[in-house]
C-alpha cells in the first residue's frame, strides 16, 4: 500500500479514475480485439498474462526510478503505460496476425507458433535496443527516463511472455 | 484543296497504364524528395523563398504556483470536500489542455491549503481564471425595498446583499449550457442556458413565478441580473464575451463540478518553466544516423531481405518527413520530446508491420484502440501524444501502400 501510495503522491480521485478508465478500457477492449480475431482462449489467456506483466513491470519500473534513484515523476511518465502498450501490442498483432494465416494450413499445431515468436521477439528486442540506446545521446534526461523505461519494461514483458507461451501454446 | 489530318495517337492498353505509372512513379519521387528536404531542420538555407520551421512549443511555456486558503464551513468530511475541490479544478485544467498540472494538499496550523502547480504554453489570463474562481453558483431573488435603478449608486444591482437567497444554487442545474445568441444589442455573443432535471418542477414554478422580471445570479459574490423570458422557460446568463476561448473557460467553469467549499487565493508565484530543451537539430541527425545503423545491422547480421528494409526504410521516410512537413506548413507548435517519442514507435511500428504483412491490420487496430483511448480520456501529454498518434497510423499505412507500389514500379522502368 505504501508503495503505491509513494508512486501516486497525492492523486485527487479525478486523477485516479481518468487513468484507471484509460489503463481499464485499452487493456480490455484490446483482448476482446484479440480473442475477436482469434477466437482462441489460449491466445486470449497469454495476451492476458502479458499485458498484466506489462502493468506490473511499469509500475515496479516507475517506483525504482521514483524512490531509489529518486527522479521527480512528473506529467510526462504518464506516457510510459501508452508507449509500453504500443510496444507489446505490436508484439502480441504479429503473434495474433501468424495464428489467424496459417491456422488453417494442414498440419497446423499451435506450439509452432512459438517458433516464430520467437524470432520475431528477438528482431523487436534488437531493434528496441538499438533505436532507444542511439537515440538516447540525443534526448533531455526527462525523455531518456521515460523512454528507458518504456523499452525496458516492454523487453521484459516479451521475454516473460514467451517464457510463459512454453505451458500455454501447447 | 486537299485537307492535312493529323496522325491519331493510339495508345495500347498496356502502354498507357506503363506510362501513367511511370510518371506516377516520377510524381512519387518529387514528392518524397520535396518532403525531406521541407522536414530537414534549417529549411531556409536551402531556400529563401520557403523560410519553413518547426515551432518549439519549449519557448511559450510559463510555470505558476497557487496557494489556496480553503474555508470550510462546517468540519464534516473535511477530506472528501478536499478531494473534490482537488478534482474539479484538475478537470478544468485537464479539459482545457493544461500540459502539466499538480494539485496537492496539506495542512498549516489549524488551517487548509491546496497548492496547485502547472506548467503550460495556454494563456495566463485564463488558467488564473479557472484556478482562482470557485465558481459557486446562487440564483437570488430582488428584495422590495430596494432602488435598483439607483443612478447615484450603480453598483447596487451586483451585490449580493440586495438580494434575497432562494433554494437553487449550482448543484440543481444537470448542464449548463454556453451557446451563442443574440443579445439586447442585437450582435451574438455567448449565453449560458441552466437546464435542470425534467422531473424538478420547483424550478419550472419558480420561473412561472418570476416570469417577466428580474433575478440575480450570484457567482463567487457577484451578481448577474437575468431578465426571466415571459415567452418560454429558458434561464439565460450573460457569459459577458463573444470569443470561443472564454467561452470554453466559462463552460468548463459551470460544468466542472460544483466545488463544496469557499476559498481565497493565499499566494501566486511564477516560477522559470522546467522544460527539458532539445536540440531539434542534433535530435534530427541523430535519429537519422541510428535507423540507418540499425537497418545496416539488419541487412548484414539479421539478414533481413533487402525488399524488406527498403520498403520499412522508404515507409519511415515518407510518414516521418511527411508528418514533420505538415507541422511545419501549418506551423503547428509541438513540445519535441514528443515529436521525439512519435519518430520512434512510428519507425519500430512500421518496420514491425512490413516484416509481418499478414500481421498489419491486427496490429493496426490494436493500436488503434490504444491511440484512441487515449484521446477520449487521456489528458496533457498522453492525449497530445495519442491524437498525433491516430494521424500517423493512418499516413503509415498509406506510405506502405505508396511505397509498394513506387518500388514495384521503378524496378520495373529500371528493369531491375
Amino acid at each position: 500500500m505504501n508503495l503505491i501510495e509513494n508512486v501516486l503522491q497525492n492523486w485527487s480521485s479525478y486523477e485516479l479514475i481518468m487513468e484507471g478508465v484509460l489503463i481499464l478500457s485499452i487493456l480490455l477492449t484490446s483482448l476482446v480485439v484479440i480473442y475477436i480475431f482469434s477466437k482462441n482462449r489460449k491466445i486470449l489467456a497469454l495476451s492476458s498474462i502479458s499485458l498484466a506483466v506489462l502493468m506490473l513491470v511499469i509500475f515496479i519500473g516507475i517506483f525504482i526510478v521514483d524512490s531509489i534513484l529518486k527522479i521527480h515523476v512528473t506529467e510526462v511518465f504518464r506516457t510510459i503505460p501508452i508507449l509500453s502498450l504500443l510496444f507489446i501490442l505490436s508484439n502480441l498483432g504479429i503473434l495474433l496476425g501468424f495464428y489467424t494465416s496459417k491456422k488453417k494450413a494442414k498440419g497446423f499445431k499451435l506450439s509452432s507458433i512459438r517458433r516464430e515468436f520467437l524470432k520475431d521477439s528477438i528482431k523487436q528486442t534488437v531493434f528496441l535496443a538499438l533505436l532507444g540506446i542511439s537515440t538516447l545521446l540525443f534526448l533531455s534526461p526527462q525523455t531518456e527516463v521515460v523512454l528507458s523505461i518504456s523499452i525496458l519494461s516492454s523487453v521484459v514483458t516479451i521475454w516473460i511472455t514467451y517464457w510463459i507461451s512454453r505451458y500455454i501454446l501447447k | 484543296m486537299k485537307r492535312f489530318k493529323f496522325p491519331k495517337i493510339k495508345f495500347k492498353k498496356g502502354n498507357l497504364k506503363d506510362f501513367s505509372n511511370y510518371i506516377l512513379s516520377i510524381l512519387i519521387s518529387s514528392l518524397i524528395l520535396a518532403l525531406i528536404l521541407i522536414s530537414l531542420p534549417l529549411t531556409e538555407r536551402i531556400s529563401s523563398s520557403s523560410t519553413y520551421d518547426l515551432v518549439n512549443k519549449s519557448s511559450m511555456y510559463w510555470a505558476k504556483e497557487y496557494v489556496l486558503k480553503l474555508t470550510l464551513q462546517d468540519q464534516t468530511d473535511i477530506e472528501g470536500k478536499i478531494d473534490r475541490t482537488k478534482s474539479i479544478l484538475q478537470t478544468r485544467l485537464r479539459n482545457f489542455g493544461v500540459e502539466q498540472s499538480n494539485i496537492s494538499s496539506y495542512q498549516e496550523g489549524e488551517d487548509e491549503y491546496i497548492k496547485v502547480n502547472v506548467q503550460t504554453t495556454k494563456e495566463k489570463e485564463l488558467i488564473d481564471t479557472l484556478i482562482k474562481s470557485p465558481y459557486i453558483v446562487e440564483i437570488l431573488t430582488r428584495k422590495d425595498d430596494v432602488n435598483y435603478e439607483d443612478t447615484e449608486n450603480p453598483l447596487i444591482p451586483y451585490l449580493p446583499e440586495n438580494y434575497n437567497t432562494t433554494d437553487f444554487n449550482g448543484a440543481d442545474f444537470r448542464n449548463v449550457f454556453v451557446t451563442k445568441l443574440k443579445n439586447s444589442a442585437g450582435e451574438y455573443s455567448y449565453f449560458a442556458l441552466f437546464k435542470t432535471w425534467p422531473w424538478r418542477t420547483d424550478w419550472k414554478e419558480f420561473l412561472e413565478q418570476y416570469s417577466g422580471q428580474t433575478v440575480g445570479v450570484s457567482i463567487d459574490g457577484f451578481v448577474t441580473p437575468v431578465q426571466i423570458s415571459a415567452q418560454d422557460s429558458t434561464f439565460a446568463v450573460s457569459a459577458s464575451t463573444s470569443e470561443d476561448k472564454y467561452a470554453k473557460a466559462t463552460d468548463l467553469l459551470y460544468n466542472s463540478g460544483n466545488i463544496p467549499l469557499t476559498y481565497s487565493v493565499e499566494k501566486e508565484e511564477e516560477f522559470e518553466s522546467d522544460i527539458a530543451e532539445i536540440d531539434y537539430i542534433k535530435l534530427t541527425e541523430g535519429i537519422l544516423v541510428a535507423i540507418l545503423f540499425i537497418y545496416i545491422y539488419l541487412l548484414l547480421i539479421e539478414k533481413t531481405p533487402k525488399k524488406t528494409l527498403i520498403q520499412s526504410g522508404l515507409s519511415s521516410i515518407i510518414t516521418v518527413s511527411g508528418w514533420i512537413t505538415y507541422l511545419k506548413i501549418t506551423s503547428t507548435p509541438i513540445d519535441i520530446f514528443i515529436l521525439a517519442l512519435e519518430v520512434i514507435a512510428i519507425v519500430v511500428i512500421i518496420r514491425l508491420i512490413t516484416e509481418n504483412i499478414e500481421s498489419r491490420l491486427n496490429v493496426t487496430v490494436l493500436l488503434l484502440i490504444v491511440a484512441i483511448f487515449g484521446v477520449l480520456f487521456g489528458s496533457g501529454y498522453v492525449k497530445m501524444f495519442t491524437k498525433d498518434l491516430i494521424i500517423l497510423l493512418i499516413f503509415s499505412n498509406l506510405s506502405l501502400l505508396i511505397t509498394s507500389f513506387y518500388i514495384t514500379n521503378v524496378k520495373k522502368s529500371l528493369k531491375l
